[in-house]
């Protein structure tokens, strides 16, 4: 049992019959998880990778019991199809989409608030907790199991970090894509809160990049007292910097933050900062061996 | 997409908000124009999609014709802040007793439009804390009433009319920014008269450039005459980030934003200097790939490293994408793909068969050194053959 995924975590993949949908609903069900429904609607009825396609989540919902919604729409019709899966009372949903308008992902946020559901995304790789179950696009043979909590906001760069400790032997409890636009669904402290009471996490990285603040509030957060280590990746050293416009985003503080502003507030929290994937596989290295029981 | 002034207060026409009437010029004699119609003194401002204008000179008030030909033609293809001034707005001047501050931006911390109203507006601004304001979430799926206004305006402490017509602008403002997705809708100053009116000093929006797909029916008479407003920096995480120009030597073509980074970060770790960014993004095509490539080609680098995973995108589309690039081109730089993921197999197969050199579970730092290496052993080469010869 890591954390938002467990063996019994039933997959709704809203979008089935496109590209994408019919693709990934395919590969999770291969990795193992319970992909149990498809919904497109004006093609109930078909079935696509050997899951029943239906026109409406509630019929979904009756005939399959989904807890978890797998959203692979285009940005267009991401909002209705989100409020959906809310209103059939799932209980989490993961955005793969991009280009979700920001306006829609505020909206959904908002209802899956009231409602207590947890949103993952938008343009997120989605969630895996490698050898239970997969809630996303990930390349499932990339990932492996183990101990490693991993929360990113890049999609690339979760495989790439994953890859990598893979290749060290070091194994994942789960790995979270939060998504990379401005706004998001779960971010990373709340990723942080899920991974505090989960047993089989003993360690956690972060992976960021350039722009918002998510950094900084998980230094934040973490800097009152986090009971587990903590490494950080982060990409975009050498990126040119922005312009920023208009005086309300100096006042709410919305930035541009440089990768360096976020490491030296990682590093003032006591996290370590690497710039270098297998310097970032030495740090969590030496974590879990500091924690490990034994 | 940033609006720039003329284009912003178009929109806030369209709002029912109070603007200076006035209009753009691109020529002197445009603006001279604008000066006949407005009657003098007027204000030349440059539209130019920066902070802080006012601070280097580029907004003036002219006193007749022969002086608002002069400021346009000092600022018309002049540069600010690495931007070239291609037009100008030529307005009435606003006699005001007060400048206040209006704005509904996107809070990326909370994850919600705020509303900001304060009584200090003007250039210093940005030196105050939000804590000077009074501040408002906009809620997505319940109204955002005229009394939601009136408070935060009651609260910082206007009253009567002007406190009716400020809290109307605001409400227009935040009414403005749910159903036509703007991310930033800022007036500073709003100029408050004496009379208790109020009419908009400066526009400063953004346009979710996600969201323009739905807001076409109003865009074009906003943007449509004045010159095409830009498209914001989406540094941190798009993938219609287009190809950014850097100075350096090692062309870098990266499945995502973040990974794209990583890479370059390697690249300079690895003694080499990248010379662009590039994300192909997801959901790629075989053309795609290699537009990406052939762009990257066109910038004359001397080196190519290629990082991408098959996640929402196919390895073996990928590698169709590289081959077709490699082979039309041709590709004679030294080139290095490192893929994984989904179809990984039978990506790297087609990668081989075309002589590319693949990396197949190597790191992003052993392809970036690889290739800093090759690069540095091309040019050595080249060197001693043109001394030889």
């Amino acid at each position: 049992m890591a954390i938002l995924l467990d063996r019994g975590t039933r997959i709704l993949v809203q979008g089935i019959t496109g590209r994408h949908g019919r693709v990934h609903a395919q590969l999770m069900s291969e990795y193992g998880a319970k992909v149990v429904a498809g919904v497109t609607p004006g093609k109930g009825g078909l079935e696509v990778a050997g899951v029943p396609v239906f026109d409406t989540v509630a019929e979904a919902v009756k005939a399959a019991a989904p807890n978890t919604s797998v959203i692979l729409v285009p940005p267009a019709f991401t909002l209705d199809a989100a409020l959906e899966a809310i209103d059939g009372g799932l209980r989490l949903l993961v955005v793969v989409t991009e280009h979700v308008p920001t306006l829609d992902t505020i909206t959904i946020r908002e209802a899956a608030l009231e409602k207590g559901a947890i949103l993952v995304g938008p343009n997120t790789v989605g969630v895996i907790c490698p050898g239970i179950s997969k809630a996303g696009i990930m390349p499932g043979h990339l990932y492996r199991p183990g101990h490693v909590g991993l929360i990113s906001r890049s999609g690339t760069l979760t495989h790439e970090v994953a890859s990598t400790l893979s290749a060290r032997g070091i194994g994942q409890s789960a790995c979270i894509g939060i998504g990379g636009d401005a706004v998001t669904g779960l971010d990373m402290v709340g990723a942080l809160q899920l991974f505090q009471n989960d047993r089989s996490t003993l360690a956690i990285v972060l992976v960021g990049e350039i722009g918002g603040t998510a950094e900084e509030e998980a230094a934040a957060f973490i800097a009152r007292g986090y009971p587990k280590p903590v490494a950080a990746f982060l990409a975009g050293w050498s990126a040119p910097p922005d312009q920023r416009m208009g005086h309300a985003g100096a006042i709410i503080r919305e930035g541009q933050g440089t990768v360096q502003e976020k490491a030296v507030a990682l590093r003032r929290a006591g996290v370590p900062v690497a710039e270098d994937v297998g310097d970032l596989a030495d740090l969590v290295e030496s974590d879990l061996a500091r924690v490990s029981p034994g | 997409m940033q609006f720039n002034e003329d284009q912003g207060k178009k929109l806030f026409s369209l709002l029912g908000i109070p603007v200076p009437r006035g209009g753009n010029a691109t020529s002197q004699d445009q603006a001279a124009d604008w000066g006949r119609q407005l009657g003098y003194p007027v204000m030349v401002k440059a539209l130019v999609e920066v902070g802080r204008r006012g601070l280097a000179g580029n907004i003036q008030q002219a006193a007749g014709p022969a002086e608002v030909e002069r400021v346009a033609a000092r600022l018309l293809g002049s540069k600010l802040k690495g931007r070239v001034i291609s037009a100008v707005r030529v307005e009435e001047v606003i006699a005001f007793e007060e400048e206040l501050y209006v704005s509904v931006a996107l809070d990326r911390a909370r994850g919600r439009l705020l509303a900001l109203f304060g009584l200090g507006g003007g250039m210093e601004v940005e030196r105050s804390s939000d804590g000077e304001f009074a501040t408002a979430l906009i809620p997505m799926r319940r109204p955002f009433y005229r009394h939601h206004a009136r408070d935060m305006v009651c609260e910082a402490g206007l009253n009567a009319k002007a406190l009716v017509s400020a809290a109307d602008v605001l409400w227009r403002l935040a009414e403005g920014a749910r159903q036509r997705d703007l991310l930033l809708a800022e007036i500073n100053p709003l100029f408050l008269l004496g009379s208790g009116e109020v009419v908009a000093g400066d526009a400063k929006v953004v346009l979710d450039d996600d969201a323009e797909y739905r807001q076409r029916g109003w865009l074009a008479s906003v943007i449509g005459d004045g010159p095409t407003g830009e498209h914001s920096d989406r540094a941190t995480g798009g993938s219609r980030l287009g190809l950014v120009r850097l100075q350096g030597n090692i062309g870098v073509v990266g499945g995502g934003a973040g990974l794209c980074m990583a890479t370059m970060d390697a690249v300079v770790r690895a003694g080499g200097k990248p010379a662009n960014f590039l994300d192909v993004g997801g959901g790629v095509t075989q053309g795609r790939i290699a537009e990406s490539l052939r762009q990257v080609v066109s910038l004359g680098v001397e080196g190519i490293l290629v990082n991408v995973y098959g996640g929402i995108n196919n390895c073996a589309t990928m590698a169709r994408g590289i081959v077709e690039a490699v082979q039309s081109i041709p590709v004679t730089q030294a080139l290095i793909v490192r893929m994984q993921g989904h179809f990984e197999e039978e990506g790297w197969t087609l990668l081989e068969r075309a002589g590319v050199d693949v990396i197949k579970r190597g790191t992003t730092r052993e392809a970036a050194e690889r290739l800093v290496a090759g690069v540095r052993a091309r040019n050595r080469g080249q060197a001693r053959g043109d001394s030889a010869g």
